[in-house]
């Protein structure tokens, strides 16, 4: 059944048919949210008042005018925004001592690698940021960014190479805590 | 493992986050009558918004605008100067 499908049966008083759009969409949404706010809990809580905030409106969603998951995901972008306005400083995880031999210094190294791409991501701007984890992460089409973020896809495309750039620091080792 | 592939896996580990098994039935949950049904599409200025949307999609044309608003600005500005002028 597509998206249009459901949300007619949806509108015709078919609640359950809801749910088949919660499961398809939850993990993008879920995830962005996460990887924008790296808190559990909140990802969780906005993820529900999304799919909730949907719901109520689905009466006006115009499927000539966007796709289902462009308008969610629009949905999903704001109420991250205000979200993230309204937060605290993300406080990501220290990084681990570096100390072991073997497998375990390697697991070390790659955990320090992991806490560092953590930290580039939550230091870039959010737009940034936002557009980084939609394709990289999410792995949507970047015209389909440009949708959501209602911007050009070429605009989009220079969002996400200054993002890139960012992590090739890193990878090529010229930040601290980086290394071959 | 090199800092490439340790990139990678960071990708990979980013992408496998799930939310909890009850988060459906949570959203269902707060759904379920008596809670309020959708909406019936309300009328808008939608020509507008639809204008609006296209301009932010175009740059170009975003900067046309602020060029003009800057120069009807800047026009006002003198007309103004020009009437203090004259008393």
């Amino acid at each position: 059944m597509t998206d249009d499908e459901i949300i007619r049966q949806v509108l015709a008083g078919d609640l359950d048919c809801f749910g088949l759009l919660v499961e398809k969409y939850q993990k993008k949404v879920v995830g962005m949210i996460f990887n924008m706010t790296r808190d559990h809990h909140l990802s969780e809580d906005l993820g529900q008042e999304v799919f909730v905030a949907v719901y109520r409106s689905l009466g006006a969603f115009d499927s000539a005018r966007s796709r289902f998951s462009t308008w969610l995901y629009r949905i999903a972008k704001n109420k991250t925004l205000n979200a993230l306005k309204k937060k605290r400083p993300v406080f990501l995880r220290d990084v681990p001592d570096a100390a072991g031999p073997g497998d375990v210094r390697q697991e070390v190294a790659t955990a320090e690698l992991h806490a560092e791409f953590d930290r580039i991501l939550a230091r870039m701007p959010v737009r940034q940021r936002l557009a980084f984890v939609w394709a990289e992460i999410e792995q949507l089409s970047y015209q389909e960014i440009a949708e959501i973020e209602g911007t050009s896809v070429s605009s989009v495309k220079s969002l996400i190479s200054r993002a890139r750039q960012h992590f090739q620091e890193a990878i090529r080792g010229q930040r601290p805590g980086a290394y071959e | 493992m090199n800092n490439r592939d340790a990139y990678q896996s960071w990708l990979e580990a980013r992408r496998r986050l799930e939310p909890s098994a009850g988060f459906e039935k949570g959203v269902m949950k707060q759904i379920s009558p008596p809670g309020p049904a959708p909406r019936a599409a309300k009328p808008g200025p939608e020509l507008f918004q639809r204008w609006l949307e296209w301009v932010a999609r175009h740059p170009l044309v975003k900067a046309a605008l602020l060029v003009v608003a800057l120069l009807a600005g800047a026009a006002r500005l003198l007309a103004t100067w020009q009437i203090m002028l004259s008393f």
